[in-house]
């Protein structure tokens, strides 16, 4: 009965050491693996997916707070933070055991991050606050917040973490915080204010700025004002306006391109996309677009353009080559934003109506799978090392 | 000597304490303090508001934002307005969700149409262009409507009248500014116009009458028109608030909005 009982016992400790093992291998090459993974904020289920590009299937979700926005990841932390805009809260998750393991209170919506170069700090803007909250991911809390913002929207850290250049939704403003001194250091306006001819004043449709898109080297940052039909191009440096350009009508913001030749902006009120060298800080083409554009993704060696038209629920395909439309892929569902691999070969697009994320194959310009069930309400994508953006 | 120590510790805790708060306060919640300097130059720009009279509000006010923005409101008139800004949803943020500037339509005939057109919101433009194709007629019912986004009229104007040079022209204290009316996406010059006018049809609504009566023969009928001529530019105060502040009155050749457009057919 006692040597029963020893083998069982030893049968058990065996089972669990393997048990306990297998878990820790998993958890290991979780976090070794972050840059395969994408990771899907679901708005109305509350969850990030987390689908793996290898065999683009999902492979499990996160439960986080209510209304989740964006997530970014720090690979130099193995975090992943995610901002809960009804909660007023960010959920920071262990990408090792994926469990959260902070729930930092923040200000009002919080919605956009950003994180700095080092990896270890997040700015999250509360939009309904009109504040930001800088956030360490290591102690998992809230080190300073900084107030004066006019609906943050999304932010943009220069080369060295010093400053924060911010996009105000609700103004012709870019405000650049001190990060060190948590405070508004300057105010670079853009454009003209908005023309109103009315009895009282409709807001609601009011669009700022949407974002500061830099240059890869980080020295410049195109900074486009919805209202104004223009967009400035900022010394980050010196934090001045070198440059104002004319834009087509009601520009949404700057996409770069991974090499950094191009910025794209597509402008909704006209329908079109304004194409823009770097170099020489001139518009190039201005090209065919579509109703809503809430994002475009440059991939297959920088020469193709996906635009997402939320709007005619479409993918329109541009040549950066020969500066053409080229092709236009239905997505059957009202698409939000999107990500393309850092090798450039595919793209995966979230769908907020269907719960879907559709992958594309961006050379073939055509859809290779639907990964269905992913949560409800996909507002994005977000993965390691590709180029990010948020809506 | 222990009473000595226990009160060393608490005056430190007390000292430490403080200065806690003290960090604390120097963290959170840190105000840029230019934004009422900043307005105040806005004003003078916009407005044309002296140098004495800015010196003037800043000191009554101690340079207290909310404070110079109701003095530059009740300085200015001319339709200047202080507005709480309404909390948006975050659909409205992404323009999920638009304000439909078209409220009703229905077919008159197979040619002609009717639009009430309600404000000239984000999507007036293609919410027009929509609507016409296969019309040669069109009756705009603009009697509810009370302006809008000047340049969102203008593009809706230019489908009729587009391209016109100096189509109309703002005038401010110390400048006259001519605006254009620009090439339209999709061209219809030759649509028969009638625009139903009535009290409160005004600003943008007006404008958008008188030009197109100028330019593209439109007909108006209905009631005189409210007649608010100025435009506003819109100035951010902080997160909760914006400055409406007065950029000059408009002026369209052959018309006068002033007194209230009158419509060639009263109704």
């Amino acid at each position: 009965m006692a040597i029963k009982k020893g083998f069982t016992k030893l049968f058990f400790s065996f089972f669990s050491i393997l048990f306990s093992t297998s878990i820790f291998l998993s958890e290991a090459n979780a976090a070794e693996d972050v840059n395969r993974y994408i990771f899907v904020p679901n708005r109305a289920s509350a969850d990030i997916a987390v689908i793996d590009t290898v065999t683009d299937e999902l492979i499990r979700r996160i439960e986080v707070g209510s209304v989740p926005h964006q997530v970014v990841v720090s690979d130099k932390l193995d975090k992943l933070a995610v901002t809960n805009s009804a909660d007023n809260t960010l959920s920071i998750i262990d990408l090792n055991t994926f469990l959260v393991v902070s729930t930092v209170e923040l200000g009002e919506e919080p919605e956009h991050i950003a994180i700095n170069p080092s990896g270890d700090v997040i700015a999250v803007g509360n939009i309904g606050g009109g504040s930001i909250s800088f956030v360490s991911l290591n102690k998992g809390s809230e080190l300073k917040r900084v107030s004066g913002l006019y609906e943050p929207h999304n932010m943009t850290f220069n080369s060295d973490g010093s400053h924060l250049f911010v996009g105000n939704l609700g103004a012709n403003i870019v405000s650049v915080i001190n990060v060190n001194d948590a405070r508004v250091e300057e105010e670079i306006s853009i454009g003209e204010h908005k023309t109103i001819a009315s009895t009282h004043l409709s807001e609601s449709e009011y669009q700022g700025i949407i974002n500061i898109t830099s240059t890869p080297n980080g020295k410049l940052g195109f900074a486009a004002y919805g209202e104004g039909d223009v967009m400035a191009i900022i010394d980050m440096e010196l934090q001045k306006v070198i440059r104002n350009v004319e834009l087509g009508n009601l520009p949404w913001r700057a996409f770069a391109s991974p090499d950094g030749a191009h910025m794209l902006v597509p402008n909704n009120g006209d329908r079109t996309i304004s194409v823009f060298s770097t170099k020489t800080l001139e518009e190039i083409a201005r090209l065919p677009g579509g109703e809503d554009m809430t994002g475009i993704n440059i991939g297959w060696f920088d020469s193709l353009a996906y635009v997402i038209s939320r709007g005619e629920n479409k993918l329109i395909v541009l040549d950066l080559i020969s500066m053409k439309k080229v092709n236009e892929i239905p997505l059957l569902s009202t698409p939000e934003t999107g990500v393309i691999t850092p090798d450039g070969k595919k793209l995966y697009v979230a769908l907020s109506s269907s719960d879907e994320v559709a992958v594309v194959d961006v050379r073939q310009m055509k859809i290779v799978k639907r990964i269905g069930n992913v949560g409800e309400e996909p507002w994005g994508v977000h993965m390691l090392g590709a180029i990010n953006y948020c809506h | 000597m222990s009473i000595c120590w226990v009160r060393l510790i608490i005056v430190t805790n007390i000292v430490f304490f403080f200065q806690t708060l003290e960090l604390q306060a120097n963290n959170f919640d840190k105000q840029i303090p230019s934004n009422s300097l900043r307005i105040l130059q806005e004003a003078k720009i916009i407005s044309g508001l002296d140098n004495e009279l800015a010196q003037k509000i800043a000191d009554r006010c101690n340079l207290e934002t909310i404070c110079v923005a109701q003095e530059i409101v009740k300085e200015l008139g001319n339709y200047a307005n202080l507005t709480r800004i309404e909390p948006k949803s975050s659909n409205q943020r992404r323009l999920a969700e638009v304000l439909p500037s078209v409220k009703k339509s229905y077919k008159m005939s197979d040619e002609s149409i009717f639009i009430e057109l309600k404000h000239f919101g984000r999507k007036a433009e293609w919410e027009v262009i929509n609507l016409l194709e296969g019309s040669n007629k069109v009756v705009f019912d603009l009697t509810e409507n009370e302006g809008g986004d000047l340049s969102r009229m203008i593009r809706v104007a230019s489908l009729f009248i587009g391209p016109v040079k100096k189509a109309f022209v703002v005038r401010s204290q110390n400048l006259v500014t001519h605006f254009d009316i620009p090439s339209p996406v999709y061209s219809m010059s030759d649509m028969n116009i009638v625009l139903v006018v009535g009290q409160k049809t005004a600003s943008s609504a007006e404008l958008f009458s008188a030009l197109l009566r100028q330019y593209a023969g439109a007909k108006l009928v209905g009631e005189k028109t409210r007649g608010k001529d100025w435009l506003l530019k819109v100035v951010p105060v902080n997160d909760k608030f914006w400055l409406s502040i007065p950029a000059g009155q408009i002026f369209v050749p052959g018309e006068k909005i002033v007194d209230g457009i009158l419509p060639d057919e009263k109704h």
